[in-house]
């Protein structure tokens, strides 16, 4: 079995692991001579993926980054690379001519022709902004010394999207805040955070808040600032939610009972349900995890945890059963595999 | 915080979006009303009817503004889908739509020049910037007037001025 369930951001280790999962960088970058996606016809979409997969061919192999042409990979394939988090939502639905570049340890994923031409993702495990940052830093610049990015002095990296123009950088913070939630505290929290200029989604975007009490932190502003000060600004504001957490928690271990109880009841749903939603898998997973970090509980383990929020998600799912499942099929196989995957260790 | 557009259920989403008044900005929407806006779909729905009859109207009114039928002499992208789809289509469409993008810029992004990280490619160069100002601001002046024609000559110089010096 291998030492990890999935790819880096799914490592568990690093700063502040026990409530930053992972830290992503993502710089959107477009090259010069061709149209952004809105205004492509069929042969311009080619000739873009065409020429960046090319041009980008000897740096892939330097980097041991394979290239997937998304039209040869099947719908539920695609479905597994977005819940990896290697490609988004955009570029699995799109239809023109598109790609994506990976390592086979999800550390780095390049996006060919989605939104923009080129969107270069790093992810690093735990809270690791700086050297994210300098790793995507790299790779855009091997990039820019062979394709020539769209860009001015006035407006720096022109992108398809006004919200991303300048820096074209996004950097996200995935947290786990389960005490904030349990103490209903995440709403001051998360508004506090948007007075600061920076943006809270769930896991899977906008409106999937509450999901396993997880959340993205990102910088909403691309223009204006340098990529450091932007990389500062966000530093500032998920060092305050990592205090707040730990706050909250610190309360909760005076009185552990309640968490021992809050997670040892959800190993026992897990251990012995015949069905399992999405939701409330996740929701059973925060619980232990919580217990597990806080050391008030030592069984399951968090590669465990890892392991079932990977798997259990609705393209894995069925891509385990070889087939399309409804979503009775999947709770029951769902289900299942948890039941396996705790009985392994 | 309450649904911009419905006002009922909570805000989830965080759109770009043009108003009434012809501004852009954020808006908070609860998930049906962003799949509407998105979807645009719905010429029949209060969403997307406010929000493409808004555009509409505040283009007509305002010199500054191109009109619909007005494409970006680069890639061919018209006024009306950047508008309503909130998505450029070339380099050269920040200057196509430079009112609208300028207004953008101050209103998410609060500043409209960049101070970010240059390209690495050594072998470029900082472009002059006087004559291709110059330039710029008689295309823009040429869409203002609706001299496309006009038009497609300054943009064709500044495309050779910037092949010729690197960007």
């Amino acid at each position: 079995m291998s030492q990890f369930p999935g790819d880096e951001w799914l490592r568990g280790e690093g700063p502040d692991e026990d409530i930053v999962l992972c830290t992503r960088v993502r710089l959107a970058r477009n090259i010069e001579g061709h149209c952004f996606a809105i205004a492509q016809d069929d042969d311009e979409a080619e000739a873009v993926a065409s020429t960046v997969a090319t041009a980008l061919h000897p740096i892939a192999e330097r980097h041991g980054w394979r290239w997937h042409d998304l039209r040869d990979v099947t719908t539920l394939d695609r479905r597994c690379l977005v819940e990896r988090h290697l490609i988004s939502r955009e570029l699995e639905e799109a239809e023109r001519a598109r790609g994506v570049l990976f390592d086979e340890h999800g550390r780095a994923s390049i996006m060919v022709n989605e939104e923009d031409h080129l969107r270069i993702q790093v992810f690093r495990s735990g809270l690791r902004m700086q050297e994210a940052w300098e790793a995507a830093d790299a790779i855009d610049d091997e990039i820019a010394a062979c394709l020539e990015y769209a860009w001015s002095n006035e407006f720096g990296f022109l992108t398809s999207c006004p919200t991303n123009t300048g820096t074209g950088m996004r950097i996200s913070v995935l947290m786990h805040l389960p005490a904030l939630v349990i103490a209903k505290e995440i709403e001051k929290a998360t508004s506090a955070i948007h007075e600061m200029d920076m943006t809270v989604r769930g896991l899977y975007g906008e409106g999937s808040q509450d999901f396993g009490d997880l959340f993205q932190i990102s910088n909403q502003k691309t223009l204006g600032a340098s990529e450091q000060e932007i990389l500062k600004s966000l530093e500032g504001a998920v060092q305050s939610l990592i205090e707040w957490e730990r706050r909250q928690r610190t309360r909760f271990q005076e009185a552990p009972i309640h968490v021992a109880d809050r997670a040892w009841r959800a190993v026992g749903i897990l251990e012995r349900a015949r069905k399992l939603s999405s939701e409330e898998t996740m929701s059973l997973v925060s619980r232990i995890r919580l217990g597990q970090v806080l050391e008030i509980i030592d069984s399951p383990t968090l590669q465990q945890m890892s392991r079932i929020f990977l798997l259990t998600q609705p393209g894995h799912l069925q891509q385990r059963a070889g087939s399309p499942l409804g979503p009775s099929e999947r709770d029951e196989l769902r289900a299942q595999l948890v039941r396996q995957i705790l009985h392994d260790s | 915080m309450f649904c911009q557009i419905c006002k009922k259920e909570q805000a989830t989403v965080q759109q770009l979006e043009k108003h009434e008044d012809g501004e852009w900005a954020y808006c908070q929407m609860c998930e049906k009303c962003a799949l509407a806006a998105e979807a645009g779909s719905s010429a029949t729905h209060p969403v997307g009817k406010m929000l493409i009859e808004g555009a509409k109207k505040k283009a007509a009114a305002s010199k500054s503004t191109p009109g619909d039928a007005f494409a970006c002499p680069g890639c061919g992208l018209a006024y009306a889908i950047f508008s309503k789809q909130r998505r450029l289509g070339c380099g050269l469409c920040y200057d196509s739509f430079r009112s609208d993008v300028e207004q953008i810029f101050r209103r998410v992004q609060q500043h409209t020049n960049h101070r970010g990280k240059v390209p690495g490619r050594p072998q470029r160069e900082v472009r002059p910037s006087a004559e291709l100002d110059e330039l710029r601001s008689k295309l823009q002046r040429a869409i203002e007037e609706e001299r496309f024609e006009d038009a497609a000559l300054f943009r064709d110089k500044m495309r050779r001025l910037t092949e010729g010096g690197g960007a």
